[in-house]
């Protein structure tokens, strides 16, 4: 029964969820704490420092470690597919619609004008990061390096995080 | 099937190596979705960017199904979004059952004090790279420039700016693609295009609020006294305008 509600409250909450990210954050708080109590703040804290440290989207990984807290392996899979369910229905339509008519001038015509701003979004985003990520010297050091190793070497990024990832350990521990 | 095989392992290694969330995919996707497995275009990725994010749910998790599904039809839709969500669900499961012991670590806090900046620059690389093939144009860069204000220094939230900027894309940039898929546009259809263009931006600039409004007239005369002056063809016009760009 655990795992039905699971699936469905998480549903919700990734229905309406709109913008990814952080923009989930009040909603799973509603939901989650206030609603159903399934969790307390501060372990909804720890959860929010834990998704910063791991892989994959916040909305994703709360919904994994809230559903293994309530009802183990199950629930994670229950929670996680719930949160995953609505934006998979809705990107199917829309990518069907996408590809059907993507060649109509008027819809040409769209995708032109919203091309720039999706390029300003991913601009505001590495923006956005610079203040949590700038703390020190050594910040700007490794982004400037990442950035050239991107430019002028063709660095694939996954490459560029590890690398990243042991030049933190021997810079700060 | 190895079709399929590909494409899980291709999102496996882009969600085990997404920290950030959201956008910090971006990059990886990039590289190897559209450099390295060709699976879709320059544009058409920059496209499905915008349609994820118009749509609730995860962009990195809109972004997978939208990969597969064009790639590899409903089938390919699950196999992207298992593959970019499964790293992250195991790594959260040893979280939670490990949950005491794991979260102080020093060497994570200091492998991410390195990764957070390398971040950055991936995240600002691809906005960098998509930007070369969104903005061709005078009138693309006045958009940019517009949506970025709106989003960076007035925090208007992403849906209403990607919205907007479709709406005014509609209404600036429709005529040119109606004469491009014209078969043979003789010089008064142009000069009715012309005219229509002109009238459209002029008429929308009034119900259209917020600072992405002012984007109308700008644009919309600049492309009318260009064709108009110039009398060359729709496409050359594009063309010179975007080698003016990319000088700058």
């Amino acid at each position: 029964m655990i795992v039905l509600q699971l699936f469905l409250t998480f549903a919700k909450i990734g229905l309406f969820t709109f913008g990814g990210g952080y923009a989930m954050i009040p909603l799973i708080q509603k939901e989650i704490i206030q609603a159903h109590a399934w969790l307390t703040m501060k372990e909804f804290m720890d959860i929010i420092a834990i998704a910063e440290m791991t892989p994959g989207p916040v909305a994703v990984n709360s919904a994994t470690f809230v559903g293994y807290k309530l009802g183990g392996v199950a629930g994670a899979a229950a929670a996680t597919v719930g949160v995953v369910f609505p934006s998979f229905v809705i990107i199917v339509v829309f990518a069907t619609l996408f590809l059907k008519y993507k060649d109509a001038p008027a819809v040409k015509a769209v995708f032109k004008g919203l091309r720039p701003a999706v390029t300003a979004l991913i601009a505001a985003a590495a923006i956005s990061l610079i203040r949590a990520a700038f703390v020190d010297v050594a910040g700007p050091v490794i982004a400037v390096a990442v950035l050239v190793g991107m430019f002028k070497f063709d660095l694939n990024p996954i490459l560029a995080i590890v690398l990243a990832a042991v030049a933190g350990i021997v810079i700060y521990l | 099937m190895r079709l399929l095989l590909q494409m899980f392992w291709s999102f496996f290694k882009i969600g085990a190596f997404t920290f950030g969330g959201g956008y910090a995919m971006v990059p990886l996707i990039q590289k190897e979705v559209v450099d390295a497995r060709k699976w879709v275009g320059n544009e058409e990725f920059i496209d499905m960017l915008g349609l994820a994010q118009t749509a609730p749910g995860p962009v990195a998790v809109n972004t997978s199904v939208f990969v597969g599904y064009k790639t590899a039809g409903f089938v390919g839709a699950i196999v992207a979004v298992l593959g970019a969500t499964l790293p992250s669900f195991l790594v959260i499961l040893a979280v939670a059952i490990f949950f005491s012991e794991i979260r102080h670590l020093p060497a994570a806090e200091a492998a991410f004090g390195g990764v957070r900046p390398a971040v950055v620059a991936l995240v600002a690389g691809a906005a960098y790279k998509i930007g070369k093939t969104a903005i061709r144009e005078v009138r693309g860069v006045i958009l940019g420039a517009l949506a970025l204000v709106a989003i960076a220094v007035f925090d208007i939230h992403p849906i209403p700016v990607i919205v907007g900027s479709a709406a005014i894309g509609y209404f600036v940039f429709r005529r040119d693609f109606e004469v491009e898929a014209g078969a043979q546009p003789n010089a008064e259809a142009d000069a009715k295009a012309k005219a229509n263009t002109n009238a459209d931006a002029k008429a929308q600039s009034v119900p259209r609020l917020g600072p992405e409004g002012e984007a109308d007239d700008s644009p919309g005369a600049r492309g009318a006294s260009r064709r108009g002056s110039a009398g060359v063809r729709n496409e050359d016009g594009l063309r010179d305008q975007d080698k003016v760009v990319d000088k700058q």
